[in-house]
């Protein structure tokens, strides 16, 4: 194994942590759907990208940012469900993307499902460290994160304003979509995000274990997706998902248990 | 009865969401060691005016909370669902974030045992949660209590257990406890006085002078035989 692999391979664990750490805030939200759709507000910025030939991850990134700082500006103005408000940008993100995307089909499907096989060794070590950065935020807006959604009242009466835990985690949300996409896909980084952290709701029965079994699950996925990727030359972003899926599957046994 | 320093004051309040003004003309005053129940029927603006107390809302009049006070609150609405795995500790840390030093204390205030913290909150009784929520409000030991309905999703034995559980802990710690509630029976029975709110005030003192029938007619609109009948729950 070649050492841009093995950073790549790094790179995709440290990605999939953030995503599953992420998650658990996402599920306890109720966000599943909400958020999974808000993963792909990134591919029309790529679209506009390739059209005027700048680097996708900034298209995807202006598109990412400005979507979570509107639906939450949208939200707090008008008190409309979340959901509501990511459904609206949801379709208007793919209308836009599609129009945009004409003529580059191939990079349509990369952006939809990861085609990324080897990262640039720069490229994996910024991701690594913005990966490890994006853990260490949500760590530590826990507090506010979790009692903004158990209790509003609760939360604002210990000085916590829950407006602002709301845009930190949706900036949080489109900032683990933009380091993953290239990966799993727009339409699929999502997935990464929700599914192992609702795989761990089964099996926890504390917000700590809560934490590490989504995070460990989501590594897991992502390796595993990986290799299956680049063994049968196929795009990780599937195998990444169907893994994660698989382990829901069994986690509903334990549950059950 | 004698009565202590005077701990919030306030005055001519009014709170409006845009030009809907759901508060207007309240003024009244509340006593160290007093049980004041704010009183009034659904959509009053009981918890409006929590809310403002607590100063999460902007307001017109004045609000003087007496110095140094702390404030603990216990919300009604309170949205855990089964499967959220946090437990009962985690939750207690979430106060301060960190693990409240005088958490034996006040789970014993709430007379639930320690066993309890390793539980997940969306697993408890309605009357667990109601004394964990109140365990919540008394970590950091608050001089004042408000407390939004607090046997919303409690049965009648258990409600009764919370009151009586409420006027020790007022005794105990010299608690002041502000009391939403649309139930007159407890009004009755644990404050000694009462603001009553449908919007404007419509009464304000002891319970036995401010609580006349008209003023309940007041309060509860044109249902009649509600001041006969104190013995049934939630009449309105």
């Amino acid at each position: 194994m070649d050492f841009d692999l093995i950073l790549t391979f790094m790179a995709g664990a440290a990605i999939a942590a953030a995503a599953g750490v992420l998650g658990v805030f996402a599920v306890m939200k109720r966000m599943a759907l909400a958020g999974d759709v808000l993963s792909h507000v990134a591919f029309p910025g790529v679209a506009l990208a390739l059209t005027f030939s700048f680097s996708p991850s900034l298209g995807a990134a202006l598109f990412l940012f400005g979507a979570a700082y509107a639906i939450w500006a949208v939200r707090t103005r008008t008190k409309l469900p979340e959901e509501t408000v990511i459904g609206v940008f949801f379709v208007s993100a793919l209308a836009v993307g599609a129009l945009l995307f004409a003529g580059h089909e191939e990079e349509v499907l990369e952006t939809l499902f990861g085609g990324i096989e080897t990262l640039p060794p720069f490229a994996a070590v910024v991701a690594i460290i913005a990966a490890l950065l994006l853990i260490i935020l949500m760590v530590f807006a826990t507090r506010r994160l979790v009692l903004s959604v158990v209790s509003p009242e609760l939360a604002a009466s210990a000085k916590i304003k829950t407006d602002v835990a709301e845009l930190l985690f949706l900036l949080a949300f489109a900032a683990g979509v933009l380091l993953g996409y290239r990966f799993a896909g727009t339409l699929l980084m999502g997935a990464l995000i929700i599914v192992p952290a609702a795989t761990a709701q089964n099996m926890s029965s504390s917000l700590r274990s809560f934490l590490v079994l989504s995070a460990g699950i989501a590594v897991i996925a992502t390796i595993t997706g990986l290799v299956l990727g680049s063994y049968f030359s196929i795009p990780p972003g599937p195998p990444i998902i169907l893994v994660s899926v698989g382990l829901f599957a069994l986690s509903l046994a334990w549950r059950r248990a | 009865m004698e009565q202590g320093e005077v701990v919030l004051e306030v005055k001519n309040l009014q709170v409006a969401f845009g030009n809907d003004v759901v508060l207007d003309k309240l003024s009244f005053a509340v006593h160290r060691g007093d049980i004041v129940a704010i009183l009034g029927p659904n959509g009053a603006g009981k918890t409006v005016l929590f809310r403002t107390l607590l100063g999460l809302l902007p307001y017109a009049g004045s609000i003087e909370w007496a110095k140094h006070i702390k404030l603990g609150y216990v919300p009604q609405r309170f949205g855990v669902e089964r499967d959220l795995p946090l437990t009962v500790e985690e939750f207690f840390s979430f106060k301060t974030g960190e693990r409240p030093r005088d958490l034996a204390k006040v789970l014993e205030d709430v007379e639930l045992k320690a066993d309890i913290l390793n539980k997940k909150l969306g697993v408890l009784s309605g009357g667990q949660l109601q004394r964990v929520l109140i365990a919540w409000a008394l970590v950091g030991s608050p001089d004042v209590l408000l407390i939004d309905e607090a046997t919303t999703s409690v049965d009648m034995p258990g409600a009764e257990e919370i009151y009586r559980m409420l006027e020790r802990l007022k005794k105990q710690h010299n608690l002041t406890i502000l009391l939403i509630s649309h139930d007159l029976n407890v009004v009755y029975r644990y404050a000694a006085h009462v603001v009553c709110v449908n919007r404007s005030q419509v009464c304000y003192g002891s319970i036995h002078d401010a609580l006349t029938p008209e003023v309940l007619q007041k309060v509860y609109g044109g249902e009649r035989g509600f001041y006969q009948h104190l013995h049934h729950e939630h009449q309105h």
